[in-house]
């Protein structure tokens, strides 16, 4: 009995391995399989390429329109108001004196506007001022901005002196918004 | 005999089901993807609001603020052109008030005429309604005697200003 086992284990064995002979030797259909493969590998890598390319773009696109939400918040919490505004006659400079009051850090004043009580403008339309200083110290503020709470000055030179009247000012900071005041020049 | 064929040829025939499912598939996807960008925006407009909403509380708060200067008492200090200033202030508006700063023009002098004293390290706060007698740290205007006349105002965090003339 054992013999017999043996034999026909001998049999199944031989009968494999000359299957696995035959498959392995059988060189049908091996292109379609190659060429399956090359598709799938291509079709993936691709498929990848454009996932990636697409998630880029999409949080490109992500960090753009959050970060002009949050300019666009930053500019309406922007408040500035106007401390002490002096002109003076002699050196034809305008010192302006200024809280930010808003609920948004890092103001800064990119242009100031004058024009006299016709509405006319004061010498060129846009006058650049100067840098921001402390009001106490008169040491320049910090990356030239103004933050919550924060006081502070700067000053604009004319060209000519101004004649003698009421004047508006017009600050636009640098998110784009104006807050005006107004003064004497005499 | 012929329906029921027709029938059942029908539910046999597996044509047409790939793009069935794919475009069933492709729907779910761009619905997903359309609820997504949509939230997302959504958010955005609802913290933006939030930021409006701030900033009209901001204003409110800004024109509720009333305060009134009485009893403005201008002493020198010993030190020339040294002004101390006291006076009664009182907050009649509905909210809390904090001073900024307090700024002196002298109307008696013609140039260099106004000093001022920031009000941070020594706060000056005044709740709705209370009135408080207050000296204010001392400010220089160079050639000012307290019998000037002088122009008192007082900046609070709100960016308001309120002012008195003395003298």
């Amino acid at each position: 009995m054992p013999k017999r086992g043996a034999k026909r284990l001998l049999a199944i064995h031989s009968r494999i391995e000359r299957k696995i002979k035959s498959f392995a030797d059988s060189k049908k259909a091996v292109s379609v399989v190659v060429s399956t493969v090359v598709l799938t590998a291509g079709v993936l890598a691709l498929g990848i390429a454009v996932l990636y390319w697409a998630y880029s773009w999409g949080n490109i696109a992500n960090l753009e329109y959050s970060r002009a939400v949050a300019d666009s918040s930053h500019a309406v919490s922007e408040r500035v108001g106007f401390e002490y505004i002096s002109y003076s006659s002699t050196s034809n400079v305008l010192t302006v004196s200024i809280i930010n009051w808003g609920r948004a850090n890092n103001l800064s004043i990119s242009v100031v506007h004058i024009w006299d009580s016709n509405h006319n403008y004061v010498g060129t339309v846009a006058y650049t001022p100067s840098a921001l200083r402390d009001i106490n110290t008169g040491t320049l503020l910090p990356n030239n901005v103004l933050n919550m709470g924060n006081e502070g000055s700067f000053t604009v030179t004319f060209a000519h002196p101004l004649p003698n009247g009421y004047y508006n000012i017009r600050l636009v900071t640098g998110r784009g918004r104006n807050f005006d005041g107004s003064f004497i020049a005499t | 005999m012929a329906h029921s064929l027709l029938r059942r040829k029908l539910r046999m025939n597996r044509k047409g089901y790939s793009a069935l499912i794919a475009t069933i598939i492709m729907v779910l996807v761009i619905l997903y993807m359309y609820f997504n960008v949509m939230m997302f925006s959504l958010n955005r407009n609802e913290d933006f609001q939030d930021v409006v909403s701030r900033s009209a509380q901001l204003d409110a708060d800004r024109t509720a603020e009333q305060v009134t200067i009485a009893d403005v008492a201008i002493t020198e200090s010993g030190q020339p052109g040294q002004l101390l200033v006291t006076c009664t202030l009182t907050n009649s508006g509905s909210v809390p008030v904090q001073m900024a700063r307090l700024w002196i023009q002298d109307k008696s002098l013609a140039q260099n005429n106004v000093g001022n004293a920031a009000l941070l390290a020594t706060p000056v706060l005044l709740q709705s309604g209370s009135t408080i007698v207050v000296t204010f740290p001392p400010v220089t205007v160079s050639g000012a005697v307290s019998t000037d006349q002088f122009f008192v105002w007082i900046i609070t965090f709100r960016g308001n200003s309120f002012s008195i003339t003395v003298n």
